[in-house]
């Protein structure tokens, strides 16, 4: 009885079990794929993904006959790039995808440009993923028919930069740069050796000539209005002042996070002088968040 | 009230009276010279008055007091075996978890009843962790029935104000812990989502017949967008009429035909400033002017009322089949116009045109002994029949319909089930290479344990 009974509930769970990984199993067609493809290195708003390799191509498909970009430059985390170009007639779509990438999207065509009337286009707002390593990526687009038959694709070479041009680390004399990992608000004060506090309140120092001597470039999520830029740099373009500089790290809010992973670092003419991480909680967002506020994360001498 | 006591009371003593005055009457009565048997017949007659007194005092106090206050309710807890949705992601539009393999408490419901006389009121509650932690009322009504009894053949009116079942065809109104299915069919939960509405209701049933007519402010507590509110003043006119016999010995009918008419809310929107753009176009971090772009601001514009409706039809046949048990066929049909105010919220203003919504359902559900069952169920639901896209220079019809096969076994002991449901759904929310909507990988598995207390 005893034994029968086990059977049948190992029958069950096996039963159980087959469907489950039937239902888990990545499926590429017919059915399409639930995978938001958050994981892809290139991402296409309001496509379909695909996570799977591009169908090999069948003969007779239609083409590729243009495919239009800014610029062939991309870096990691870079959002809403332009990407569009026409296709052979009687393509109803096409398939977007970045070499050796975990899958493809598809993209529906549109109307035709009235420079190229029998032409169906197809337009799309590409981004690329945060962890995209620096270096030469192809990017594959192919034209598919009505039956699914998939084209010869269009190849085209894009430089991924190590950053964004805008968001690089600024150059200086002396910089000190926040960085954190999640839309938090989280501010960097630094003070001089003469007493002088940098952030978000008083942004600058200057010199005696009214000129810069140091500034914060950017206060980023400032009062939660996430900008997803996470790091803040104070910058001594010119000779910071020799003496003892403290580092401190304040949590101004969350903006509904459960923390925030910061690391700080201090670079002198090229060559770290200081380096620290932590974490933010809830409790280091109690309290003033004025002049003197945060924890210290660490001091370095100039000489 | 105090009247109809006050005839209780009265018709008991008198009923009392009359009893001790017939025991009177058999006792022999004392001789009219003799002043110690009269005392004692005094006396006597003192004390059962006293007696008697004292008997209508209880009876007017336990006819004035309320009746007892009754407990019930169930639980349902789901254990999502797989699902094809699911994904270990956070949606980035809204931070929520895109997991649904996961243990949820679907319904935790607190009911309690209390009735006196021609009054009742209902007050129910619901805990649940589909969206995270939440308790809402889910059920408060203030009902007037009349009359206070009657069998099932007599002239019943129920008139009740407060948050109620959307009287609307037949699955809307099943109750959860009754409903062999995991879940109602798309068009129900699309129309009437959380099946619950403020508002007020009158009922007549008449031997076969009933009628139920409710006037509801039109923001059932699952509408998407304003849910248990009301936006606008305009209320919604709903009604069902239906009837129910017994076709043979074994064979029960049940169908009905339902209406609802009302206004639906289309959201304004508030001034707005011009917004200066910058798009890094040709990625070299400096801004030139061709890279600004300007959102000029709007002004504010004002919200829109716009006419919707749905008449739905239902029928329901229950045969006894011995010794297996019950067979219980079922089918709704629902057609609506701008309705939609669960799945794909229905706004034509947005649009551009009206949503006409269509949906059915048929089912089927067996008893296999008293201690299982079986059932399938398949439902259609379009949130829009004359929806469209363009596909390369053509502007061509597509099908935006939902469809889900539920194929149901259930386990029951006592007043607990324990179901396995695997549901297929196909729906337009994917793309297949060729471009066109197809259907999105959405079959689950779940396992449902509920108690019923």
């Amino acid at each position: 009885m005893g034994r029968s009974c086990l059977r049948r509930f190992g029958l069950l769970g096996a039963s159980v079990a087959s469907v489950a990984w039937v239902l888990g199993t990545p499926a590429c067609w017919p059915t399409a794929s639930s995978d938001p493809g958050l994981g892809a290195r290139l991402q296409i708003a309001g496509a379909q993904f695909v996570p799977c390799a591009m169908p090999a191509v069948t003969a007779g498909a239609p083409g590729v006959d243009a495919l239009n970009l800014e610029t062939t430059a991309i870096w990691p985390g870079e959002t809403d790039k332009p990407l569009d170009g026409a296709v052979d007639p009687g393509a109803t779509a096409v398939a977007i995808a970045l070499d050796g990438d975990e899958g493809y999207w598809i993209v529906p065509t549109g109307v035709p440009d009235f420079s190229a009337p029998t032409l169906p286009t197809f337009n799309a707002t590409a981004s690329f993923a945060p962890t995209l390593a620096a270096g030469a990526y192809t990017l594959e687009v192919s034209a598919i028919d009505a039956s699914g038959a998939f084209g010869a694709p269009m190849m085209q070479t894009l430089t991924a930069l190590a950053s964004s041009p805008s968001a690089a680390t600024p150059q200086g004399a002396l910089v000190v740069t926040l960085r954190w990992d999640t839309e938090s608000d989280l501010d960097l004060h630094v003070v001089d050796p003469l007493g002088d506090e940098i952030f978000h309140g008083d942004p600058q120092i200057f010199e005696a000539d009214g000129g810069i001597e140091a500034q914060l470039d950017w206060d980023s999520n400032a009062n939660c209005v996430i900008d997803g830029r996470r790091q803040e740099d104070v910058v001594w373009t010119g000779t910071p002042p020799s003496g003892t500089y403290l580092v401190r790290v304040d949590t101004a809010s969350l903006c509904g996070q459960a923390i925030a992973n910061w690391t700080v670092t201090a670079t002198l003419r090229g060559a770290q002088v200081g380096q620290a991480s932590g974490v933010s909680l809830d409790s280091d967002t109690w309290g003033p968040h004025d002049r003197g506020a945060g924890l210290l994360a660490f001091s370095f001498d100039v000489p | 009230m105090g009247a109809r006591l006050g005839a209780m009371a009265g018709a008991a003593l008198s009923a009392l009276l009359v009893g001790s005055a017939a025991r009177a009457e058999n006792t022999p009565p004392p001789a009219a010279d003799d002043p110690t048997a009269l005392k004692a017949q005094v006396e006597a007659l003192s004390a059962s008055t006293a007696s008697l007194r004292a008997a209508v005092s209880d009876l007017e106090n336990k006819a004035s007091s309320p009746s007892p206050i009754r407990f019930s309710g169930y639980v349902q807890i789901d254990w999502v075996l797989a699902d094809q949705a699911s994904q270990d992601q956070i949606d980035p539009s809204t931070g929520q978890p895109l997991n649904q393999d996961r243990f949820t408490l679907r319904r935790g419901h607190l009911r309690v009843d209390a009735e006196h006389g021609l009054l009742a009121g209902v007050l129910e509650i619901d805990a649940n962790t589909t969206q995270g932690p939440q308790v809402r009322p889910i059920d408060a009504e203030v009902i007037f029935r009349w009359p206070e009894g009657g069998t099932a053949r007599d002239l019943h009116l129920v008139a009740a104000l407060g948050l109620m079942r959307i009287p609307f065809g037949f699955e809307v109104q099943e109750l959860d812990y009754v409903r062999p299915f995991l879940e109602r069919a798309a068009v129900a939960r699309a129309l009437f989502p959380g099946e619950f509405d403020l508002g007020a209701r009158i009922g007549i049933r008449y031997r076969a017949f009933d009628w139920t007519l409710a006037v509801m402010n039109g923001s059932p507590i699952g509408d998407a967008v304003f849910p248990a509110l009301a936006p606008g003043k305009t209320k919604e006119l709903v009604g069902r009429i239906g009837t129910q016999g017994d076709l043979a010995r074994g064979v029960h009918f049940e169908a009905g035909v339902s209406g609802d008419t009302g206004l639906g809310f289309h959201a304004g929107t508030p001034t707005t400033k011009d917004v200066l753009i910058w798009h890094d176009d040709n990625g070299d971090g400096i801004v030139q002017s061709t890279e600004i772009s300007v959102i000029p601001g709007s002004p504010a514009t004002p919200s829109q009322q716009f006419t919707r409706f749905a008449i739905g039809a239902d029928a329901r046949l229950r045969v006894q089949i011995a010794p297996i048990g019950e067979l219980a066929l079922r089918a709704e049909i629902m057609r609506g116009k701008n309705l939609d105010r669960g799945i794909e919220v229905a706004d034509p203003v947005g649009a551009g045109h009206d949503l006409r919504e269509l949906g059915w359902s048929l089912g089927a559900s067996q008893e296999v002994t008293p201690w299982a069952m079986v059932g399938v169920r398949y439902d259609e639901y379009n949130p829009d029949q004359d929806a469209s896209e363009q596909q390369g220079p053509n502007l061509v019809p597509i099908d935006r319909t939902y469809r889900t096969l539920a194929l149901m076994a259930m386990l029951r002991y006592d007043r607990g089930r324990l179901v396995f449901e695997y549901d297929k759904n196909g729906n337009p929310l994917g793309r297949a290479a060729n471009g066109s909507p197809a259907t999105l990988a959405d079959d689950a598995v779940t396992l449902r344990g509920q108690v019923v207390f």
